[in-house]
């Protein structure tokens, strides 16, 4: 993952050619288009018998499959943010989609789960700010943009009125947000518009100059931004 | 990739799914911008509950007809059973293998007339992968026609919507 944002970074600045950018996002698409067949097959085998056997051409399909799945709930998802003018998909709105498309049987099970996960997230910035120390470039980078997308997320379940010890949690972050109210947003923005850039790059050239430009300025803004935030975390 | 893994077991230790691929998924559709990491999660999560019940529901149907290999049949037949996955995911499946029988939900399963058909299925599916794309934003655009037809303001959006898909394409 961290290798793949490098190899973005790469390309971006050097402005390289139209051709090149064609051909990286097409093995990159044709790539990442599945799950990976191991995980797939993994969890099929655990939900049958033990005796049985999967066919190589069931497994295939299978993949294909869920990737489907993966489109069908989102493209729905992102239909109601379009309509309610909102531009980041969150929970709320997938579950929604799912009970729209007739899974509805899934909503009580991942409720749950969103709430395991709320618990273990709080865990996993305490942890982050631990490993941030070691100063390791490329986890640093992983985790920044984790920490970047954690902190606009914490402020959505907060208006919703989240359970009580993810409000405590969302309470503290709010304030934290509140004191870099610009910050974290001109961090987060930069990668998501990168990551678009680079798919507007592989469908028209004119669009991946404007965002190869955007890019540089707002990498250098996020450049900027990393050095408070260590900062404030560490004193935190 | 691996400390990414690392940490993903020791903080989630249930999640299967790389998120970073999940993600990419999603943005197959140019419409989605931004996820958050809640979304990404359930996203992962619901995947898993539809894998384990596609899975279950396959070997069911294996089991009917007394075969120990889940082979392509019994995933199909499994998706037919259920409206929701049949309304998203029959017209993706590769094409039934006897041609003379297409309508009949249970087909008895010859393992050795089997053999060559699900390669020559293969090499199709190979051959309409490269336009897989298109196909893939066409799915999803499908279901929203639904609730535009039940509200009318919101037909001449989706309209505008849905026009600038090919012009950006071509």
């Amino acid at each position: 993952m961290t290798g793949t944002k490098r190899n973005q970074i790469t390309t971006s600045p050097v402005g390289s050619p139209t051709s090149g950018n064609i051909s990286d996002s097409y093995s990159s698409k044709e790539q990442d288009r599945f799950l990976p067949i191991a995980n797939v097959s993994r969890i099929m085998k655990r939900a049958l018998p033990a005796n049985a056997k999967i066919s190589k051409e069931a497994k295939e399909t299978v993949q294909e499959c869920v990737s489907e799945f993966i489109s069908f709930i989102t493209g729905e998802a992102s239909d109601k943010c379009q309509r309610e003018k909102r531009k980041t998909i969150n929970g709320d709105d997938l579950l929604w989609a799912m009970t729209t498309l007739g899974f509805e049987n899934y909503v009580g099970p991942l409720k749950l789960y969103l709430n395991n996960y709320r618990e273990t997230e709080g865990e996993k910035s305490s942890t982050s700010m631990a490993k941030q120390e070691e100063l390791h470039s490329p986890t640093h980078q992983h985790q920044t943009n984790i920490d970047g997308v954690v902190e606009i997320n914490k402020l959505l379940p907060h208006s919703v009125a989240a359970a009580t010890k993810a409000s405590d949690f969302n309470n503290t972050t709010f304030s934290a947000g509140g004191f870099y109210s610009v910050g974290p947003h001109q961090v987060t923005a930069p990668k998501s518009f990168t990551e678009m850039g680079g798919l507007n790059g592989y469908r028209e050239s004119s669009i991946a100059q404007s965002a190869l430009s955007a890019d540089q300025i707002q990498d250098a803004s996020g450049n900027r931004m990393m050095p408070p935030n260590l900062r404030y975390r560490v004193e935190w | 990739m691996v400390m990414a893994d690392e940490e993903e077991n020791g903080v989630s230790i249930q999640l299967e799914f790389p998120k970073g691929r999940v993600k990419k998924i999603m943005a197959l559709d140019k419409d989605v911008k931004r996820v958050s990491s809640e979304a990404l999660f359930l996203v992962s999560r619901s995947t898993e509950l539809f894998l384990q019940f596609l899975a279950e529901k396959s070997a069911q149907v294996a089991i009917e007809k007394k075969r120990k290999t889940v082979n392509l049949e019994h995933i199909r037949v499994a998706v037919k059973r259920h409206q929701p996955t049949r309304d998203f995911l029959l017209d993706e499946l590769p094409p039934p293998s006897q041609a003379a029988k297409p309508d009949k939900p249970t087909q008895p399963a010859g393992r050795p007339k089997l053999d060559p058909a699900p390669r020559g299925t293969r090499c199709i599916d190979q051959f309409f992968r490269k336009p897989e794309p298109e196909n893939t934003a066409q799915a999803p655009g499908q279901p929203p026609e639904n609730p535009a037809q039940a509200q009318s303001p919101e037909n001449p959006d989706q309209d505008q919507a849905q026009s600038p898909v090919p012009v950006d394409e071509s």
